[in-house]
């Protein structure tokens, strides 16, 4: 019974660190995405500007749906 | 420590600032939903109507003093805002900021191959004559346009654009 308790925090543990570094790599996109219109816009480029904002928008999505996946995962007995 | 003071306060100093990984996703969240407000303010922004600047219109020269091929510098719409009126070899009037847009050198009309510039020296840059895009070299922006008007036989500025339209 301890065991299979262990394992469980064990693997939560996995699941969330991994969903960590996930989220880590998509906020660095988005980012990196906010730079590249700055710039573009900077130098009067705005084409790509309406493109940008509905990607960052879902990757914002998708960030706030891990999180709520994650609190109801660390919830969960 | 008495075992009340532990169970009402559970958390040593040192742990104070320990963050979990669920504190450090929370921050990621918020700060991802942060970049996607930046973004969309900025394409909020770029929707604006706000390429053009309206200033008090100044007097800037009478049409004949300058003769096709030339140009005049003058300021506007503040003393220190330094710019450039050109004669087209057209006779047409066109009138931009003079400070360039990479390290803010002033730029010289010029005609190089038979095509009508606006010429930074500093570091080779060059303008359109027509709109002011940049045609060479490490301006990273166009080069401001004055808007002007011809009254009579005056030439006005009345405004300034900040970019390309
Ligand atoms: S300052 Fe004009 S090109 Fe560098």
């Amino acid at each position: 019974m301890r065991t299979a308790e262990l394992r469980r925090r064990h693997q939560k543990s996995t699941v969330v660190a991994a969903l960590v570094l996930f989220q880590l790599f998509l906020f660095l996109i988005q980012l990196w995405l906010f730079v590249v219109v700055l710039e573009n816009a900077l130098e009067g480029k705005t084409q790509m500007l309406n493109a940008a904002t509905l990607s960052s928008i879902v990757i914002f999505a998708i960030n706030t749906w891990m999180l709520a996946g994650i609190k109801r995962l660390l919830k969960m007995k | 420590m008495s075992d009340r003071l532990r169970e009402d306060f559970p958390i040593d100093w040192e742990e104070d600032h320990f963050v979990t990984r669920r504190e450090f996703f929370k921050f990621l969240t918020l700060a991802s939903g942060g970049v996607a407000v930046g973004t969309a303010a900025l394409a909020a922004y770029a929707q604006l109507p706000k390429n053009r600047r309206q200033f008090q219109p100044a007097f800037v020269c009478n049409v004949d003093k300058l003769t096709p091929g030339s140009s005049l510098a003058f300021s506007y719409p503040r003393a220190h805002d330094l710019c450039l009126l050109v004669r087209k070899s057209s006779g047409e009037f066109v009138a931009y900021s003079r400070r360039c847009t990479h390290l803010s050198c002033p730029v010289e009309y010029e005609r190089q191959n038979g095509e009508e510039i606006l010429y930074c020296p500093c570091h080779h840059g060059s303008f359109s004559i027509e709109d002011g895009r940049v045609l060479q070299g490490p301006p990273p922006r166009p080069i401001p346009r004055i808007e002007l008007e011809r009254r009579e036989d005056e030439i006005w500025a009345v405004g300034a654009y900040s970019e390309v339209e």
